[in-house]
């Protein structure tokens, strides 16, 4: 275990490493000058000094980046070019929503898939077998707008149901929750087919096995034998798969976010990339990669936790 | 397109079906492959004879008709400024298209080139690799390009090279494990041992087994690169207006879905349809070339 746990933190560590210097690098590789994006090119040649100073474009590349790569580290992004409060603030302003946001999504999704699955499993062959097999590959390649979208049609202009628009406050919990509803079923639903068809199979290949045929011989009743024994054999299967999820999960929040207009890293970077404010662009971009690898991550070292068979194939 | 390419290409992958009509009959065997295919045969009709096809300008404005819902004149109805909707989601098929085919074929071939120098070489170019894939993937596709679009500008030459380099992972990956997998089976070894070179290893061994794979990753990765086009021009960093993108409609009709809820609706069902079919037609060439993989999003 020890073995594979380092090498697979330093794998991570090493792909952030990458992902840091890509970041600090875009503004040089690409032909684009953000200070000129930012500030027209009629700007006063002071205010683009100043402002060039200010994104740390006077200092040579390579301090560029070591700047960009220890600021990180410490948690300092850079200046957000408007409001000229650090990116760091603003990331910490907008995440809490986002991140309730997927997690939302993320258990209802699995709240969703794990009847689904055991239904599906059980009566294979059914008609919501068959459902459930079409719509899993069918509803993941929807894009993520155009669920919200329908949803937001559905709910608001028609049915004239919840309010639908904006985050709502934290501190009053009941009205949050009725601005998260709409956002949080649209991504769910997403992932629900596809973590149900994949739990589906899972629970398929555990059902054929010798225990679970001793267990009927005992006359353990069906549900028991579901929910009891071929769940905890079947779900490690589908954890992995729970990190790309959520890294997927916040890419899809982007559109979500905006077309919700919800508060978050989304809304965050949209309006940063309308205004082409580049330092938070950066600074929102590498919280996402960053949150996505240590997902990942995560999943991995769950997996094997849970996932007996698999520390023994690492350990030969 | 895809379509086009899977039927020729499938013979000479050596599966089942030895002759193209009997490979489109077996796809179509199966009510959502033959789904996938007329939407995709459908789709790529459009987008080559939309000129030909389209019953108004899709420029015309007609201020006085304007956000109707499907009339005689308009079958779907105005957008905002009075222009038809369904012309301008016909000429849309082909700007979608434009944009996504063209990205989907460059993320194959980088993706092949990757995947086969690691796979075959092995080593460090291997772990080089595979790292730099990694990087690539930690990226969700629409994050990426946010961050580099922001800076490039966006023609439509960068926006489908920004969507190359996001499916490039998911190639490399496949062709990567093909590759491996067939590497070190005995009669290659054999033949590696009477002399072949790599060259003559990759294109008699490799090729044909990691063709079939990437041909239905590819079914899968159109859709995705349709949807991120269409969403980067909703934001704003895609295609940009006067352009009858699918995201430039969106994005039009969402800032007044109270007043009509039609140029959301139509747009909402082209994208959702187009994906569906592309993804099913995805899936029904795995099930006919007996692929096994377990990518489906990149």
């Amino acid at each position: 275990m020890l073995p594979y746990l380092s090498r697979r933190i330093g794998m991570a560590v090493l792909v952030l490493l990458i992902v840091l210097v890509f970041l600090a690098l875009l503004v040089q590789i690409l032909p684009g000058d953000p200070v000129s994006l930012m500030l027209g090119p009629r700007a006063d040649p002071e205010l683009i000094e100043v402002a060039r100073r200010q994104m740390d474009l006077d200092s040579s590349v390579p301090a560029q980046v070591w700047h960009f790569l220890t600021g990180a580290v410490r948690g300092d992004l850079g200046q957000d070019f408007l409001t000229k409060r650090p990116v760091s603030e603003l990331i910490a302003a907008a995440l809490p929503n986002t991140l309730i946001l997927a997690l939302t999504s993320l258990a209802l999704a699995v709240a969703a898939a794990i009847p689904l699955a055991v239904v599906s499993a059980a009566r294979q062959g059914s008609w919501l077998d068959r459902i459930v097999g079409t719509m899993s590959v069918g509803i993941i390649s929807i894009p993520s707008y155009v669920i919200g979208m329908v949803l937001l049609l559905l709910a608001t202009v028609w049915l004239g149901w919840l309010p639908a628009i904006g985050t709502g406050s934290l501190a009053d919990p009941l009205d949050y929750l009725a601005h998260l509803v709409l956002p949080a079923l649209s991504l769910a639903m997403i992932w629900a087919g596809y973590l149900a068809r994949l739990l589906r199979s899972a629970l398929l290949e555990v059902l054929g096995q010798d225990y679970i045929r001793a267990a009927r011989a005992y006359g353990l009743a069906e549900w028991r034998i579901y929910y009891q024994l071929a769940l905890r054999n079947a779900i490690p299967s589908v954890v992995s798969l729970i990190g790309v999820a959520l890294g997927d999960l916040m890419g899809s929040a982007i559109f979500i976010e905006v077309i919700f207009t919800r508060n978050g890293l989304g809304t965050l970077l949209y309006n940063a990339t309308t205004q082409r404010d580049y330092p938070t662009i950066r600074g929102g971009v590498l919280l996402i990669a960053t949150l996505f690898v240590l997902a990942n991550l995560l999943a991995d070292l769950a997996n094997r936790a849970i996932n007996p068979r698999l520390r023994e194939v690492a350990a030969r | 397109m895809s379509a086009d390419l899977a039927a020729q290409r499938v013979p000479r992958a050596g599966a089942a079906a030895s002759k193209g009509g009997s490979f489109v009959r077996q796809i179509a065997a199966s009510p959502s492959g033959a789904f996938g295919l007329l939407v995709a045969v459908a789709l790529v009709v459009v987008a080559l004879f939309a000129p030909l096809l389209v019953p108004h300008s899709y420029t015309a404005l007609d201020i006085e008709h304007r956000l109707e819902g499907p009339t005689p004149t308009y079958w779907l109805g105005t957008d905002n400024l009075g222009r038809d909707l369904l012309s301008r989601l016909m000429m849309g098929a082909r700007v979608a298209l434009q944009i996504a085919a063209p990205a989907v074929f460059l993320g194959v071939a980088v993706g092949l080139a990757l995947g086969l120098a690691a796979g075959y070489l092995g080593g460090r170019v291997d772990t080089l690799i595979v790292v730099v894939l990694d990087a690539i993937q930690s990226f969700p596709a629409v994050v990426l390009a946010l961050a580099v679009l922001a800076l490039l500008g966006s023609s439509t030459w960068d926006i489908v090279l920004v969507l190359a380099v996001a499916f490039v992972p998911s190639f490399g990956r496949v062709t990567r494990t093909s590759v491996q997998a067939i590497r070190s089976l005995p009669y290659v070894d054999a033949e590696r041992g009477l002399g072949a070179g790599p060259l003559r290893i990759i294109g008699r061994h490799v090729l044909p087994n990691v063709a079939p794979p990437l041909i239905v990753l590819m079914a899968m990765n159109l859709p995705a690169a349709v949807g991120i086009e269409s969403g980067l021009a909703f934001l704003g960093l895609g295609v940009q207006p006067p352009t009858p993108d699918w995201g430039v409609i969106l994005s039009d009709g969402f800032g007044r879905i109270r007043e009509s809820p039609w140029p959301v609706l139509w747009t909402c069902a082209v994208l959702a349809v187009t994906t569906l079919g592309f993804t099913f037609l995805g899936e029904r060439l795995r099930d006919v070339l007996d692929v096994r993989t377990t990518e489906v999003r990149s």
